[in-house]
C-alpha cells in the first residue's frame, strides 16, 4: 500500500506543480518540422478568424419578399451580443471613399503597370492610356481633377484596385441597397454576420447559431417559396457538435447501462464496480498530471485516446473481482503472473511508440503508460491489501438457470474449444489465412480528414450556392508570409507577388489576394513616388490636353508623398482607411505573433482559382518565410505517417514481447499466445480491405488497442487454461465490457468514431475467439 | 443638360406611355444591324472645356456594341455578352471577360440595353421616364441604386425612328453627349463587317 501511494503521490505532485494547458489545435499533432510550427500559431490566429464568419443567402423569386425577409433577420441579429457585426446594406459612399483615397495616394499606391512605366521612364504609354479614358466612350472615369491629375494616376490606382478585389468576380450586385444574385429562378439576398470571440463552438441551449436557425426556419414557414442557403464554419459545428451531444449521451447512456447490468448481474454487488470505477479515475488523473508534467500541455486527441487505453484496465480489475467473487484465495498470487505478462507486453507497445518523432503520439504513449502502471498497482498492491480476506462462497450447480449462467457459460464455452481435434484447429488457421489474404490486397492506408465528415445535404446545398454566387475561388492551398516587422512582411509578400503573377500569365492561376496588393511596401512607395517625379518633365501633356495652369499637378508630386503604414492601419487613426479597404486587409493581415521576445508578423496570400498545375509549394520554394499551407492535406499527411509510424514501432514491441515470451514459455506457446491479437489485427485489415473502406489512423488506433488488450486475453488463458471456468468468466466479462463500449460506437454517425469502433469491435471480438486456442492442449 | 431634357424627369412612365415606348424601341430596334458615326462631346464643367472625338459605331442583336473612335485617338471598344475588349492606338488588346468579371459583364449588359432599347433590362437598373415630343420620345433613366447615381447620375435619349442622341451624366454633372449621324439599317445575315459602316 505505502509503495502503490508513494507512485502516486510522485506523480501527481510533479504534475500539480507545472501549469495546466489543454491543447485543441490540430497542428500540434503534427511532426516537429520548425517551418510548421513558426506558421503554426499565425495559422491558428487566421483560422480563428474566419471561422467565425456566416452567409445567408434569402432568395425567393420575387426580390421584393427575399430582401423583406433579409431586413427581418438583419433587423433581428444585428444588435446580438454573441455577433460582433452584421453585415446587409451596402454602404453607398463605399466606392467613392476608395477612389478619393487611392486619388490621394496616387504617386505611392500603383499597381505593376503604372509602376514600370513609371520606373522605366515611359512616360508615353501613361499619356496614351490618360488620352484613352479622356477621348474612349463609355469610360465613367472623373475628368473634374485633370489638373490635379492629368495622368490620371488616381484612375489606374483605382482600377488596380477593382481588379484586385474580390468583389469583381461575385455575382452579387447591388439591387435595392442590398447584395443580391440571380440562381435558378430566385433571387439571393446577401446577409453576413460574424460570431463575436465570445462564442463557443459547441452547441448550447442558447447558442446564437440555434436562434438563427430556429429564425430562419419560421421565416422560411412564414413565406412560402423562401429559400434559405446557410454557410459557414460555425454552422458545421453547430450540427455536428449538436449532434454529438445527443449522441455520446445515448450511447455512453446505454453502453453504460449494458456494462452496469452486466457486473451486477455477474458480481450481485455495487462494491466492485465501484472500486473499479475510482481505480480508473485515478489512473487517468495521474496519467494526465505525469503528461502535463512531461510535455507542459496535453493534447485532446491524447485525452480522448489515451483514457479508451487505461480503460482497458478495467479487464485487470474484472480479473481480481472475478476471482474474488468465486472465493479464489490469495487471488493476487493467482493472477500476478498473467496480469504482470498482460501489462508489460501493453507498457512495451507504448514504450514503442514514445520513440516516434510525433508530439502527440508521444504524448499519447506517455499518458497510456502512466495509467497503465496506475491501475495495474492499484490492482495488485491495493486490492490485495484491502479485499484479499477469505470469503465464504456457495458453490453452485452446473444447470442452465438464469442465475447459473456465470458459471454454466464459461464451462460450455471451454468444452467446445476442448473438443477441437488438433487438426481442425490447424486446418482453420489455414483457411483463416488464406481468406484474410484477398482482404489484405485491397487495403487502402491513408487517412483523408475531408472523407470522414459528411454535412447535411441542407449545409452542403448551402455551402455550393454560396460558393457558385460569390465566385471567389479560394483554394485549400495558401501562403502565410513571416517578417520581423510589418515592412518585411510586405516585402516578403511583394516577391511572392511576383512568382504569383508568372503563374497568372501562364493560367495556373487567374489572380490573388494579398495585403501588398492594396498596400505596397514603404520601399516600393518610396520608390513609386521618386520615379513619379519623372512626370514633372513631362508638363507639355497638360497643354496637349488643354490643361492651362500646371501649378496644382506640380504641387501634387513636390509637395511631399502621402505614404500607407501598416503600422498605423489598425491604429484608432486609420479611420481614414476607406472601409473597403480595411475589410480586405482584415482578412489577410494576420498581425503579430507570439511574445514580446518572439514577435514575429504574419500575412495571407491567397491564390484564386487556382488549375491542376499550381503547385503552391513549388511557388514558395528557396523563398526564406514564405510557407506554402494546406491544413486538410498536412494533417491528412501526418495522420497517415503517424499510423504507419505506430503500425512500425507497435510491430517492433511485438518482437521484443515476442522474445520474452520465449524466455518465460517457449518458442511454440509463445507463437500461440501472440497468434491470437496478431490475427485479429490482420483480421481487422482485411476486413476493412474487402469492405473497401479506407484503413485510416482511426481504424489503425483500433488496431493498436486490440493488439494491446487482446494479447492479455491468450496470456490469461494461456494462465488460466482453458478449464479454469473463472478466468473463462473474467475473460467473457473483459470482452464483453470492450465490446459494448467500444463496439457501440459503431452505431455513431460520426465516420471517425464509427470507424475506430468498427476496428475495435472486429478485433476484439476475433481475438477474443481465437485466444482459447493459445491455452494449453 | 438642356432644360427640356431636364423636363423628361417630370414624366416616370405610367401603364400607357409604357406601351407606347415599347412600340417606339420595338420600331427602333426593328433591325438586326445599325451603323453609323457618333460624336462624343465629354464636357468638364470645372475645366470649361469639352473633349471631343469622332467614330463609327456598330450596334448588333447578336455580337454587340462596336464603338470605333476615330479621331483625335484612335482605339476601338467591343461591348458584347461575351465582355468587353478595347484596343488602343499601338494595337494592344486589353479583353475583360463575362464570365471572369460579373461586375463588367452587367456593366456591359447595361450599356447595351440602353443602345438596343431593352425596356425590359433598363427596367431593372433604372427607373424610367418618357416624354412625347416633336420627333419621337425623350427617354430618361435613372439609375436605382444611389451607389449607382453617384457615378451616373442619370442618362438622357432622343428616340425617333432611330436612336438620335444620348446623353450621360456623372455623379458631378459633367454630361458626356453622343450624337449619331448616317444611319443605316440592315439584317444580319445582309450585314457589313463590324465595326465597318
Amino acid at each position: 500500500m505505502k509503495v502503490w501511494a508513494l507512485v502516486h503521490i510522485v506523480l501527481i505532485v510533479l504534475g500539480i506543480s507545472v501549469p495546466w494547458k489543454l491543447d485543441s489545435n490540430l497542428y500540434s499533432i503534427l511532426p516537429d518540422f520548425n517551418e510548421i510550427q513558426n506558421v503554426s500559431e499565425a495559422e491558428n490566429a487566421l483560422s480563428n478568424r474566419t471561422m467565425r464568419n456566416i452567409t445567408v443567402l434569402v432568395g425567393h423569386e420575387n426580390f421584393q419578399v427575399a430582401r423583406k425577409v433579409a431586413v427581418s433577420l438583419d433587423s433581428l441579429f444585428k444588435d446580438d451580443p454573441s455577433l460582433t457585426e452584421t453585415r446587409l446594406f451596402v454602404d453607398e459612399n463605399t466606392l467613392g471613399e476608395t477612389r478619393n483615397f487611392l486619388f490621394d495616394h496616387r504617386y505611392t499606391i500603383q499597381g505593376d503597370d503604372v509602376r514600370d512605366a513609371l520606373s522605366s521612364g515611359n512616360i508615353e504609354s501613361l499619356k496614351l492610356s490618360a488620352l484613352q479614358k479622356i477621348y474612349g466612350s463609355f469610360s465613367m472615369v472623373n475628368l473634374n481633377r485633370l489638373e490635379e491629375d492629368p495622368f490620371l494616376l488616381g484612375e489606374s490606382s483605382f482600377e488596380n484596385y477593382m481588379k484586385n478585389s474580390p468583389m469583381t468576380s461575385t455575382h452579387f450586385s447591388l439591387r435595392d441597397g442590398v447584395l443580391a444574385a440571380q440562381d435558378s429562378g430566385a433571387t439571393y439576398v446577401m446577409w453576413n454576420a460574424v460570431l463575436s470571440e465570445s462564442v463557443s463552438s459547441m452547441a448550447s441551449d442558447d447558442h446564437v447559431i440555434g436562434r438563427v436557425n430556429h429564425v430562419l426556419d419560421s421565416l422560411e414557414k412564414a413565406n412560402s417559396g423562401l429559400r434559405i442557403a446557410a454557410s459557414g464554419a460555425p454552422f458545421h459545428s453547430y450540427e455536428s457538435s449538436k449532434e454529438a451531444k445527443s449522441e455520446i449521451a445515448l450511447i455512453s447512456g446505454v453502453s453504460i447501462f449494458l456494462i452496469l447490468l452486466l457486473l451486477l448481474y455477474v458480481y450481485r454487488s455495487a462494491l466492485p464496480i465501484a472500486v473499479t470505477i475510482l481505480t480508473i479515475l485515478l489512473a487517468v488523473f495521474t496519467a494526465l498530471a505525469f503528461t502535463w508534467f512531461v510535455f507542459g500541455n496535453v493534447h485532446v486527441f491524447t485525452f480522448v485516446f489515451g483514457t479508451s487505453v487505461i480503460g482497458v484496465s478495467i479487464d485487470y480489475s474484472v480479473h481480481f473481482f472475478t476471482n474474488w467473487k468465486s472465493g479464489v484465495r490469495n487471488i493476487r498470487t493467482k493472477i500476478f503472473k498473467g496480469l504482470l505478462l498482460g501489462f508489460l507486453t501493453t507498457e512495451f507497445s507504448y514504450i514503442a511508440l514514445t520513440f516516434a518523432n510525433f508530439p502527440l503520439l508521444r504524448q499519447m504513449a506517455v499518458f497510456s503508460i502512466v495509467g497503465l502502471l496506475s491501475s495495474f498497482l492499484s490492482i495488485t498492491l491495493l486490492f490485495h491489501d484491502v479485499f484479499e480476506r477469505p470469503r465464504n462462497v456457495k458453490v453452485k450447480n452446473n444447470s442452465l438457470s438464469i442465475k447459473n449462467l456465470p458459471v454454466s457459460i464459461p464451462k460450455k464455452f471451454n468444452k467446445c474449444y476442448s473438443k477441437l481435434p488438433t487438426w481442425v484447429v490447424v486446418l482453420f488457421f489455414v483457411f483463416f489465412v488464406i481468406a484474410l489474404l484477398p482482404g489484405l490486397c485491397s487495403l487502402k492506408i491513408h487517412t483523408d480528414l475531408s472523407s470522414l465528415y459528411s454535412m447535411s445535404d441542407k449545409l452542403k446545398a448551402g455551402e455550393t450556392l454560396n460558393r457558385k454566387l460569390n465566385n471567389i475561388g479560394i483554394s485549400p492551398n495558401y501562403f502565410i508570409v513571416e517578417g520581423d516587422n510589418e515592412e518585411e512582411v510586405l516585402q516578403r509578400e511583394e516577391v511572392l507577388a511576383s512568382r504569383l503573377l508568372r503563374a497568372e500569365k501562364k493560367k495556373q492561376l487567374k489572380s490573388y489576394l494579398a495585403v501588398s496588393s492594396f498596400v505596397p511596401s514603404l520601399e516600393t512607395q518610396k520608390k513609386t513616388f521618386d520615379d513619379a517625379q519623372r512626370l514633372l518633365a513631362s508638363r507639355d501633356f497638360l497643354t496637349e490636353i488643354g490643361v492651362q495652369k500646371d501649378s496644382l499637378f506640380v504641387e501634387g508630386l513636390k509637395g511631399g508623398a502621402k505614404y500607407v503604414e501598416l503600422k498605423s492601419l489598425f491604429s484608432e487613426n486609420s479611420k481614414m482607411l476607406p472601409h473597403s479597404f480595411r475589410s480586405l486587409l482584415e482578412m489577410l493581415w494576420i498581425g503579430a505573433v507570439g511574445d514580446s521576445q518572439g514577435k514575429k508578423y504574419y500575412s495571407a496570400v491567397f491564390p484564386l482559382h487556382v488549375t491542376e498545375n499550381f503547385d503552391a509549394r513549388q511557388m514558395a520554394k528557396n523563398l526564406p518565410h514564405v510557407y506554402a499551407v494546406n491544413k486538410m492535406q498536412n494533417i491528412n499527411a501526418s495522420l497517415t505517417k503517424i499510423s504507419r509510424i505506430s503500425l512500425t514501432l507497435v510491430g517492433l514491441a511485438y518482437i521484443v514481447m515476442f522474445i520474452i515470451l520465449v524466455v518465460v514459455y517457449k518458442f511454440t506457446d509463445a507463437l500461440r499466445i501472440l497468434r491470437a491479437p496478431i490475427l485479429a489485427s490482420f483480421f481487422v485489415a482485411s476486413a476493412f480491405g474487402y469492405l473497401n473502406m479506407e484503413f485510416n489512423f482511426f481504424a489503425i488506433v483500433g488496431v493498436i488497442l486490440t493488439l494491446g488488450i487482446g494479447i492479455d486475453y491468450a496470456l490469461f488463458f494461456r494462465e488460466g487454461g482453458r478449464q479454469k471456468s473463472v478466468t473463462t468468466l473474467a475473460i467473457m466479462l473483459s470482452a464483453a465490457t470492450t465490446l459494448i463500449s467500444f463496439g457501440s460506437l459503431v452505431c455513431s454517425a460520426f465516420i471517425p468514431v464509427k470507424t475506430f469502433g468498427l476496428a475495435v469491435l472486429l478485433g476484439i471480438l476475433c481475438c477474443f475467439l481465437l485466444s482459447p486456442l493459445s491455452a494449453k492442449r | 443638360m438642356s432644360l427640356s431634357m431636364a423636363a423628361v424627369f417630370d414624366h416616370p412612365v405610367n401603364a400607357t406611355s409604357k406601351q407606347e415606348l415599347s412600340s417606339v424601341l420595338l420600331q427602333m430596334t426593328r433591325h438586326d444591324v445599325v451603323t453609323g458615326d457618333f460624336k462624343q462631346t465629354k464636357s468638364i464643367k470645372k475645366l470649361n472645356r469639352d473633349f471631343v472625338s469622332t467614330g463609327t459605331f456598330r450596334i448588333s442583336k447578336t455580337s454587340g456594341i462596336v464603338w470605333k473612335t476615330q479621331k483625335p485617338f484612335p482605339s476601338e471598344l467591343t461591348v458584347s455578352d461575351a465582355g468587353i475588349s478595347e484596343r488602343n492606338v499601338n494595337g494592344q488588346v486589353r479583353v475583360i471577360s463575362s464570365n471572369d468579371n460579373p461586375v463588367f459583364a452587367q456593366f456591359s449588359k447595361t450599356i447595351q440595353a440602353v443602345f438596343s432599347g431593352n425596356l425590359s433590362e433598363l427596367e431593372t437598373n433604372f427607373n424610367i421616364f418618357c416624354e412625347k415630343t416633336s420627333n419621337g420620345y425623350t427617354v430618361g433613366l435613372v439609375p436605382r441604386e444611389k451607389a449607382v447615381q453617384k457615378v451616373i447620375a442619370n442618362i438622357v435619349m432622343d428616340v425617333s425612328e432611330n436612336l438620335e442622341k444620348v446623353v450621360i451624366t456623372d455623379g458631378e454633372g459633367s454630361p458626356v453627349v453622343y450624337e449619331f449621324s448616317n444611319q443605316k439599317t440592315s439584317n444580319e445575315n445582309s450585314a457589313e463587317q463590324p465595326g465597318a459602316p
